[in-house]
């Protein structure tokens, strides 16, 4: 597999990371190292824009290595995710996490109001990256409007439930123009090699990691799944072409049939 | 080969032909086939499966369409053209006596039809951008979408925009056909006209499609070239489209080559094993596309395909324009036809095998004005 681009930005570490739930800025630095993720996500609730140089997230991101995306969350609709993204824009993020939801208790996305504001945060230049439920049409739609990675769930957030809504994920994978990022609900690290090997372009990971007994470990754990996922992918590309040794792929029936950047 | 693919044409042929038996029975019970897996149900080897894959194909053929079979007839509008494909009896070096329908005349094939009992049309002309213009198009389909239900056209590759005014107009699908996936056959076989341009023929679902069309119909013909490679063209083409274009649905068609005229020799014919292993594949791999066949076939084989495969097809067909009222006594079309039943004897047919026929499988309401 080639590395992951969104908008113009190359991935070669297809495991992103959510800077929420850890003990420390101690914990949440050593699981960054440990992760050697390219992309974090941070709520804009949690830090703190006008002392960007003590606040404990902020300031534990090497900004040279990692991609920060502002997250949404705490939005209840559309209006006040545009909001936050535009707070986010003045301090010079430009990627949001899109992310409403108006449910307290299990935090799913509200599919209208992130619709609505996904078309007015393309319409004014952001990248943006929808967090959805695992919803085809919709993650189709919001392709429809222009963004730039649509992150469906695996199952409810925080949840460490894995991948229960495999069968929509995998309609979405077969469908999408644009990157797919398997966001919520990734507990173990098999789940992130399945998600890989399902054909997702990435995962992002938080509760799990954040909230492990040793971070920076279970860190280390997720890129390594991850990895092996993304390997398992090359490596059945290259089984696809030598057909006396192919076994049947274990891959999504539409995946990687394109030549890179085709699509 | 379709040129987005990753795999080049060596090495989608060497995976087609080093497929073992056991793999094909690997996807034969595997509940959907992936890539690979369709290209093994295309290998010579799968041709020893013929009958496991007629069973397989037949669930999904019953469990996305049940036992209906639906109808359209071709109507052909204008057999002037300015290409000169060489397969092709509507070639621009054939002489004989071309003509264009006016709208009168349209009206009157069009009751003809529909007092068969069509009422679904595909409309069909050759490629004339003096005749057949955007504005003859859409007239063409205000007056017909009068009397049917659901028209579709199969005319030269037009701009997006055009297609919106004709979905405007009422027209409801595109069918176009790449010929041959192979480039450079494909230049030699379309020495001169503006269909020279495989590009711009390639992309035509893409744009009939971002202007609303909700079908899409697609397919190469049969006999051009190597058929296991045209058809991993044409289902790689197909899932690319249906990328690009999910509100559309696609429909296969698999027209074999069947000139009128001994003026060309079929480079690579398939045969009627083949064209039933090929459809057999498309269906057990796309379970939930449509597939149509045409009256290129006989009798005896549509009545098995639609069993197990197409859950459309033609019947009672003209391929001449004015075929069905104004000339009904002269018929030479475009190339010959193999299935000379009434639309009312296919019928009849249908029904003793217990499948139901069904003409009317859309509403004309669904047109914007």
């Amino acid at each position: 597999m080639n590395d992951l681009k969104i908008a113009d930005h190359i991935f070669k570490n297809r495991l992103f990371l959510g800077t929420g739930k850890f003990s420390s800025k101690k914990a949440l630095e050593a699981a960054l190292e440990a992760s050697e993720t390219e992309l974090v996500t941070m709520a804009m609730t949690r830090i703190d824009l006008d002392n960007a140089q003590s606040d404990n997230i902020l300031s534990a991101i090497d900004h040279d290595k990692i991609k920060v995306m502002l997250n949404t969350s705490g939005a209840r609709d559309a209006a006040e995710a545009v909001r936050i993204a535009h707070l986010g824009r003045s301090a010079g993020y430009n990627w949001i996490k899109l992310e409403i939801h108006p449910d307290p208790t299990y935090l799913l996305p509200d599919p209208i109001e992130t619709f609505k504001a996904a078309e007015t945060l393309v319409k004014d230049g952001f990248i943006v990256l929808p967090y959805i439920n695992a919803d085809p049409v919709l993650a189709k739609r919001l392709e429809d409007v222009g963004v730039h990675a649509v992150m469906p769930l695996g199952s409810p957030i925080g949840s460490n439930q894995g991948l229960q809504t495999e069968c929509m994920l995998r309609i979405i994978i077969e469908q999408a123009c644009v990157p797919v990022v398997i966001d919520a609900g990734i507990g173990v690290p098999s789940h992130a090699t399945q998600a890989l090997e399902m054909g997702a372009d990435a995962v992002l990971v938080n509760t799990a990691i954040a909230t492990a007994e040793n971070p920076a470990m279970m860190a280390e754990a997720f890129k390594i799944a991850t990895a092996t996922g993304t390997m398992t992918r090359t490596a059945g590309a290259a089984a696809a072409t030598t057909a006396a040794n192919a076994s049947s792929p274990m891959a999504s029936f539409s995946m990687d049939i394109f030549a890179e950047g085709t699509v | 080969m379709f040129p987005y693919l990753k795999a080049d044409e060596n090495q989608i042929s060497d995976i087609i032909n080093n497929t073992t038996s056991c793999q094909v029975e690997q996807v034969l019970s595997s509940e959907r086939p992936d890539f690979q897996g369709f290209l093994s149900l295309l290998s010579p080897v799968a041709a020893d499966f013929l009958e496991a894959m007629r069973q397989k194909a037949q669930v999904n053929r019953l469990r996305h369409f049940g036992r209906t079979v639906s109808f359209y007839a071709p109507l052909y509008i204008s057999n002037k053209c300015v290409n000169s494909c060489k397969y092709c009896d509507f070639n621009i070096n054939h002489k004989f006596d071309r003509k264009d329908l006016s709208l009168d005349d349209i009206m009157l094939e069009a009751q003809a039809l529909k007092s068969q009992g069509i009422d679904s049309l595909l409309l069909v002309a050759g490629e004339d951008p003096k005749g057949v213009t955007i504005e003859y198009l859409e007239a063409t389909a205000k007056i017909l979408k009068k009397l049917f239900s659901y028209i579709s056209i199969e005319v030269a590759p037009l701009e997006e925009s055009d297609y919106k005014r004709l979905f405007a107009a009422g027209i409801d699908g595109v069918t176009l056909y790449q010929e041959t996936y192979n480039q450079p056959l494909y230049a030699d076989l379309h020495p001169a006209g503006p269909k020279r341009d495989y590009m711009y023929r390639l992309s035509t679902h893409l744009r009939a499609g971002k202007a609303g069309m909700r079908n899409l119909g697609m397919g190469f013909l049969l006999g051009l070239y190597d058929w296991r490679l045209e058809a991993a063209s044409l289902a790689a083409h197909s899932i690319y489209v249906r990328k690009h274009c999910w509100r559309s649905k696609i429909q296969y068609s698999f027209p074999r080559i069947t000139p009128i005229e001994d003026q060309f020799e079929v480079p690579l014919p398939v045969n009627e094993k083949e064209l039933e292993q090929l459809m057999l594949a498309f269906r057990i791999t796309f379970p939930e596309s449509d597939m149509t066949v045409s009256t290129r076939e006989t009798a005896e084989f549509r009545n098995r395909i639609i069993q197990t495969c197409a859950a459309n097809m033609s019947a009672g067909s003209k391929v001449t324009p004015g075929g069905y009222a104004i000339e009904a006594d002269k018929d030479v079309g475009q190339f010959s036809l193999n299935d000379n039943r009434s639309v009312s004897e296919v019928k009849r047919d249908i029904e003793s095998l217990d499948y139901e026929p069904v003409s009317k499988y859309w509403d004309k309401l669904f047109v914007c004005d």
